[in-house]
């Protein structure tokens, strides 16, 4: 029996909901902290944080967007969003724009920004009335990201996110260009930003936004009442090397921006406008910060060496660490608590490592297999690992789990490992704010995996068809003792889509939503 | 009445050829009403009325209209669908035979005529092409689908996109738009005892008309399928005690679910695609057959409790607290008890087609037609709260043509008609005391009347005997030997 969640007070999360026009995983919480995982694996991966995954071609693979009680979700076939309530699974739809690709949600749960790819429109929903705002944007864009405080909305035409069945582009196409929407008022700010921007991030209280390409940076001041761009060049226009990933100083003083194939780690003063650069190791791999924003990290994996830069002082010298045996470790998760995890997802080492950031111990632990991915809890006590088919070099891979795919539960503290041999690979996951449960869904199966972090036993519930999405609502009250519940999207024609309540184990399917968009009433 | 000389008056003749405007009578649509039984006789355009002790049938004259056939109506009424004939011809006048008018100058419009009491009461205009009435519980309102026949010539155009609503109590009609397909339909409650919309189903939509505000397009419109082509059909629906939802059962394993207040839909996955839907109001649930299982689906949740059965039944009826269900053709029927869900299974020896619950709903009898054998079930729980399993099985010596429970309590009896038999079995229960009735020729049906019952023969003039609670019978034979050679005339015409 599901359990009411009652409404309480709004809780506001400070995170940036960023939305590619395909699939990608996601991990619950604030991706400053918690990281996102990384989709590497395979022959010549490299540890890259490319946010982008290879674009999927169903064009039903289109992830919902929650706020505490609603489920949104985009129906691209009936030009529709659905609103389905977690608690009374009262469903509504609403029409919008032309093949809406994408939706999320502003942090206080009041809008849902909605791009509809097909006529370059964007839709903000009022959450509660489904009363619309229709907003044209600029042709040609498939990326959507909402700042911290959901005052802006950015879109901008990624090429790694680009489908087979996007709109045919007009007879003038840009590359350069990026849609401002201003949330409260609808109005819409076209800018012109570097060729093929990579990523777009803000400063945590989302006064800036920063549009990374390989040879500019445009800096976006939104605290004004209309965007202020300016355009600085980071690099050699004629051979710039690649953008990696950039972040920002939670001051909005400094920008730090990570490129491949170079040996430096570009700073960016966003006051001045001046462009410099520190050395960092070979290969850099990975760049973040830690949660309290007091130090930037950078993980040269050749060089097997991590490197912490005082964020407001970037120039002075870093904190230069080796990692222990040369591991060619590539990537980084700062969890809170002063820990940090290191690892790889080249498939270049079976082993991970645990960082006290406070004495600078770290200590390589095993992996029955290489990882595909890890995720660490939102509050920083056990790693999902999730593992490729491939196996450990050095032979050490148990039997069980040779040549198949796997996911390994480790509890931080006590080293604890649960591994898992999978009939598929994982395709998406998700977990809990708290800590305490994750949920795992397999591609192209009809179940999905309930991981208890305390325990490290796993449970695995049915599903009337094949998996697609996975996510677990906010925890409005994390003292109430109630588990907030999962949602599972599912393939059908029709639209369906799971709650899972893991304090009962109960589970409740609503199908057919997309039929609503079609209600003539 | 008296059959020989009328025909030794015929053999004296040249030959006469009679032009039939229809059948003589309608012996499948005679409607028992506490004034009397009605039956229509199609090919003189009018009905008439049997009540015990008459020395003839009432003559229904229903003016210038002809008169196809009858429905059950309202408060003891009857329905008449009649038709009227004109001239789209300034020469032809009313009165004139039909013949005089060249065919394609003929007219014809539709009505409904109510009736009580031996007289016709109200008009109101149904155009040929639709069916019969589907009424709502109360009777104040019908919804009328296309037939799907070949209208009479001189119809005019034709909607078969459209189905018409009738306010019977208002003497009012509407038409309105639905597409094509149009089927079954069911009557959602206003909360108040009435019924303020009609539900329908049409080919792979559900709409829910308007009955309080008239309009001639649907309040809403429910999809079943993304795509016209999907081969979708919605076969049966019921709606909630409250009117909130609807559940429609289709073509498929799917049970839609349509929340009529804030107009969704959301599909329910079943393990076997429902053949019958039947709504428990009072445990706020309904029942779904047609597999090896009943569903039982809350009006609250939406959950689903599947009960195992032994066999895989498809037909149902609902009792008081309890449901029968079994499969035709099929030697299995179950009793499922509505308050605990328990099932329990009668072991018959004889197969059964039709399932007949007696007055009071105590008893239910199971047979199958032209077989020689039927079943007697216990359907309550006794006053401890046992309830027997044990059937009573009965064989007779020739097949069975039909089988009907007649009065209740003390009085309670079932009545069979067997082939080629001229007597009519009246057996009471629980006595099992025996009695025949002869009958003056052999009957094809047996129905219940204010006070007794009725027997259908086999005439092509028309003969029903209606038999007493005492056991008298009276023939009524012919019913339908008047005016046959007269040739049917034209009516004013309508606008």
């Amino acid at each position: 029996m599901m359990r009411a969640w009652p409404l309480t007070l709004l809780f506001s999360i400070a995170c940036s909901s960023e939305m590619a026009l395909g699939g990608r995983d996601d991990v619950d919480g604030d991706y400053d902290t918690a990281g996102s995982p990384e989709p590497g694996g395979g022959d010549g991966a490299t540890d890259d944080s490319d946010e982008a995954e290879a674009p999927e071609d169903d064009r039903l693979n289109l992830r919902p967007a929650e706020t505490d009680v609603f489920i949104f979700v985009a129906n691209p076939e009936n030009d529709s969003v659905t609103r389905v309530n977690v608690n009374t699974l009262e469903v509504r739809t609403t029409p919008v724009g032309v093949r809406p690709t994408a939706v999320a949600v502003t942090p206080d749960w009041a809008t849902a920004v909605v791009f509809n790819q097909g006529d370059a429109t964007v839709t903000l929903l009022d959450a509660d009335t489904l009363s619309t705002v229709v907003t044209s944007v600029r042709p040609n864009l498939n990326r959507l990201v909402l700042s911290p405080d959901g005052r802006y909305a950015i879109l901008w035409h990624d090429v790694n996110a680009r489908r087979a069945d996007d709109p045919r582009p007009g007879g003038a196409v840009s590359y350069n260009e990026l849609s401002l929407v201003d949330v409260q008022t609808g109005d819409h700010y076209p800018v012109v930003a570097g060729f093929n921007p990579k990523s777009v991030r803000f400063s945590r209280d989302g006064s800036l936004a920063l549009a990374v390409a390989d040879a500019s940076l445009a800096t976006i001041d939104l605290s004004g009442a209309a965007p202020d761009v300016r355009f600085l060049p980071i690099a050699d226009p004629l051979d710039p090397p690649v953008a990696a990933e950039v972040e920002i100083a939670p001051s909005g003083t400094w920008a730090f921006i990570r490129q491949l194939d170079t040996t430096e780690l570009t700073v960016v003063d966003l006051l001045s406008g001046a462009v410099d650069a520190v050395p960092v190791g070979a290969n850099t791999t990975d760049l973040d910060l830690t949660p309290d924003g007091a130090g930037t990290v950078v993980v040269s994996r050749d060089a097997a060496e991590v490197a912490v830069f005082q964020t407001e002082d970037p120039f002075a010298d870093p904190e230069r660490l080796s990692i222990p045996l040369a591991e060619p470790l590539g990537s980084v998760l700062v969890g809170p608590g002063n820990s940090a995890i290191l690892y790889t997802t080249s498939g270049l080492s079976s082993r991970y490592a645990t960082w006290d950031l406070a004495s600078g111990d770290i200590r390589l632990r095993p992996l029955p297999k290489p990882a595909r991915s890890i995720a660490r809890t939102p509050e920083g006590s056990s790693l999902l690992v999730i593992h490729d088919p491939d196996d450990n070099d050095d032979g050490s891979t148990p039997l069980p789990y040779r040549g198949k795919d796997a996911l390994s539960l480790i509890d931080l503290d006590d080293q604890r490992i649960n591994t898992l041999a999978l009939q598929a690979p994982v395709s998406g996951y998700a977990n809990s704010s708290n800590g305490r449960y994750g949920y795992v869904i397999l591609e192209g199966r009809s179940f999905f995996e309930v991981l208890d972090y305390r325990t490290l036993i796993t449970e695995e519930l049915p599903l009337r068809s094949q998996a697609v999405y996975v996510g677990v609502l906010p925890d409005l009250d994390p003292g109430d003792g109630d588990e907030p519940p999962a949602w599972v999207s599912q393939a059908h024609d029709l639209g369906r889509i799971s709650f899972y309540d893991p304090d009962d184990a109960s589970s409740r399917t609503i199908t057919g939503f997309e039929l609503n968009g079609q209600i003539e009433d | 009445m008296l059959t020989l000389p009328f025909t030794l008056l015929v053999a004296c003749q040249p030959t006469t050829y009679i032009d039939l405007q229809g059948p003589l009578w309608d012996p499948d649509g005679i409607v028992s009403r506490p004034d009397g039984l009605y039956i229509a006789r199609p090919h003189a355009g009018d009905a008439v009325r049997l009540r015990a002790g008459a020395d003839e049938p009432d003559r229904i004259d229903p003016g210038e209209d002809r008169i196809t056939r009858l429905q059950p109506g309202p408060n003891g009424s009857v329905l008449a669908y009649a038709e009227r004939t004109w001239c789209d011809d300034e020469r032809i006048e009313a009165g004139d035979p039909i013949d005089d008018c060249a065919w394609d100058d003929l007219r014809v419009s539709g009505s409904l005529l109510r009736i009580e009491d031996g007289a016709v009461t109200a008009r109101l205009q149904r155009p040929p092409w639709f069916g019969d009435l589907q009424l709502s519980p109360d009777g104040r309102f019908g919804l009328a689908v296309p037939s799907g026949e070949a209208p009479p010539q001189g119809a005019g155009i034709i909607t078969l996109n459209a189905v018409r609503l009738f306010d019977l109590d208002a003497g009012e009609a509407w038409d309105v738009s639905v597409g094509s397909g149009a089927e079954q339909v069911a009557w959602r409650p206003d909360g108040a005892g009435g019924y303020s919309h009609a539900v329908l189903l049409v080919d792979d939509e559900v709409a829910v008309l308007d009955l309080t505000a008239p309009s001639s397009q649907a309040d809403v419109t429910f999809p079943l399928a993304l795509s016209a082509r999907s081969g979708i059909t919605a076969l049966d629906l019921s709606i909630t005690a409250e009117g909130g939802h609807a559940l429609v059962a289709t073509n498929t394993s799917d049970l839609y679910v349509l929340d009529l207040i804030n107009p969704s839909v959301n599909v329910l996955a079943l393990p076997f695609t429902p053949s019958r839907l039947l709504s428990d109001a009072d445990h706020d649930r309904t029942l779904l057959f047609g597999g090896r299982a009943v569903l039982s689906v809350d009006h609250d949740r939406f959950d689903l409790v599947e009960l195992p059965v032994d066999a895989q039944v498809r037909d149902a009826l609902l009792g008081d607290a309890f449901a029968l269900t079994w499969a035709p053709g099929g030697d299995a029927l179950f009793r499922l008890s509505l308050d605990t869900l328990a099932r329990d299974a009668y072991d018959l020896d004889t197969t059964v087609d039709t399932v007949r619950l007696a007055p009071g709903g105590d008893l239910a009898v199971a047979w199958q037609q032209g077989a020689g054998t039927f079943t007697v079930v216990e359907t309550r729980d006794d006053a401890s709260g046992r309830f027997e399993e044990e059937p009573y099985p009965f064989a007779v010596q020739s097949g069975i043509e039909d089988l009907a429970w007649s009065g209740e309590g003390e009085s309670l009896s079932l009545l069979l008609l067997l082939d080629d038999d001229r007597d009519l079995y009246r057996m009471g229960w629980p006595s099992l005391a025996l009695d025949r009735t002869a009958l003056d020729a052999p009957a094809t049906r047996i129905g219940a009347t204010e006070d007794g019952f009725y027997a259908v023969h086999d005439a092509p003039y028309g003969a029903v005997s209606l038999i007493g609670a005492d056991g008298e019978v009276q023939l009524f034979d012919p019913i339908a030997a008047d005016d046959l050679f007269n040739r049917p005339t034209l009516s004013t015409p309508e606008d």
